[in-house]
């Protein structure tokens, strides 16, 4: 089976994750991104590109299953954030596993802050409250999930 | 020379990038299409076919405890409706000798929730009542404790309610004790800041906050929360007032409909 039509089934499969089991584990109002996960992986596993579409692909399906204000917010971050992650691609055996670790993780932050500061941006929250109640937390909450799903998962080499 | 289809493989991944960055900010600015939006609620009504059975068995874990605590409730409602009948029938009576208006009758159409959406925060639900329900945009959902948002996208079977808990609603409300008036703006989890309060209003910590009645969508009267902190410190002319939703929107899963009672209005499938 193509390696990309597999990747779809599984992104459908993480899709149908993220909107029933995400809403199940939710904490009060925060969610983790499932999605933004998985969009780091493919990234990881297969570069820039790949990153790139998937993410812009899922973030928009993402947009479209909710009643987002902004539609296109989260194809623009997904998009970044794959793209971001296609940096770590080829680098398994270059650089220490806790680097490509707390890289993965920094990408995830930064994925976290452009979505809500921007999401944020006309509320009349500051920064500090959006940072605090949602960023943070969410931030936290997606990647103790992928933190929890790479101990439980063995990682490949690409 | 390099050709231009040597550069554009050269920097193809960064031309993807610019490409994505583009059509999301296209997508972005092209929010309020009605195309778009009448793809939006197609894609969530598709994905509350995956989520609705979840939720239906959520709900069927809690139906004994809920039965109980909804037979309760409505013995207390039946009493407290019969103290109403009382009032509002001196009230249309002195209405009628101060020669008002009559006010609309209202009616409500319950609704499931069906979808919470995929985003990492809830800001909107999706409802199992459609255009074939006669749901309309800009209909104000409720539940017993309180406000909870208003249609604003609608499909046939299905619609999203915005809730009040997104950062773009505005509600107007009012104290029910001093009649002060001000804008209702969401700030975090069920905390929001009612703005544009004169610091000369007598609005004090306790108070029960209302609708106010002067927009299309909500009627006057509805509860919203209670004020839990007020005080002049401020610079300027208006007072800091934060208040708790009555609502807890996390544990949301039905809300109603409210419909004038001329509006027609079909029964639930």
């Amino acid at each position: 089976m193509n390696k990309y039509m597999k990747y779809t089934g599984i992104g459908i499969l993480i899709l149908i994750a993220q909107v029933t089991l995400a809403d199940w584990i939710r904490i009060v109002n925060v969610k983790p991104d499932f999605i933004m996960l998985y969009v780091v992986y493919l990234g990881y596993r297969e570069g820039k590109s790949t990153g790139l579409i998937f993410g812009f692909l899922f973030g928009l399906i993402q947009d479209l299953g909710t009643a987002s204000v902004f539609i296109g917010l989260s194809s623009l971050i997904k998009s970044i954030v794959g793209f971001g992650a296609g940096y770590l691609h080829g680098r398994f055996h270059t650089i220490n596993p806790i680097v490509l670790y707390l890289s993965a993780v920094i990408i995830l932050f930064v994925g976290h802050f452009l979505y809500f500061g921007i999401y944020y941006t006309d509320s009349p929250l500051g920064m500090g409250v959006i940072f605090n109640q949602y960023i943070l937390p969410a931030f936290a909450y997606t990647t103790a999930i992928g933190s929890l799903v790479l101990l439980t998962v063995p990682v490949k080499t690409e | 020379m390099v050709s231009l289809y040597d550069f554009l493989y050269r920097f193809r991944e960064y031309l993807l990038l610019i490409l994505a960055i583009i059509l999301s900010f296209v997508l972005i600015f092209s929010n309020d299409n009605p195309r778009v939006r009448r793809f939006q609620a197609k894609t969530v009504q598709a994905l509350s076919i995956v989520q609705q059975p979840l939720l239906q068995w959520k709900r069927l874990g809690n139906l004994q405890e809920e039965n109980q605590r909804l037979q309760r409730r409505i013995v207390e409602l039946s009493l407290e409706l019969q103290q109403r009948d009382e009032a509002a029938l001196e009230n249309r009576r002195l209405r009628k000798l101060l020669d008002f208006q009559q006010d609309f009758e209202l009616g409500v159409q319950p609704a499931k929730i069906v979808n919470r959406g995929t985003s990492p925060i809830v800001n909107s639900v999706t409802i199992n009542l459609g255009r074939a329900h006669g749901i309309r945009e800009n209909q104000a959902a409720v539940v017993s404790e309180g406000v909870v948002g208003k249609t604003i996208n609608i499909a046939q079977r299905s619609s999203i309610v915005q809730l009040l808990t997104d950062v773009n609603f505005r509600l107007s409300v009012k104290t029910q004790r001093s009649r002060a008036n001000g804008i209702l703006v969401w700030e975090h989890y069920n905390i929001c800041a009612m703005k544009n309060v004169a610091k000369s209003l007598d609005v004090q910590v306790g108070d029960t906050v209302i609708t106010s009645g002067y927009s299309d969508i909500f009627p006057e009267g509805l509860l919203v929360g209670q004020v839990i902190e007020a005080s002049n410190d401020l610079p300027g002319y208006h007072k800091e007032i934060r208040l708790r939703t009555f609502v807890n929107f996390s544990a949301l899963e039905e809300v109603f409909i409210v419909s004038k009672q001329s509006e027609p209005m079909v029964a639930n499938p």
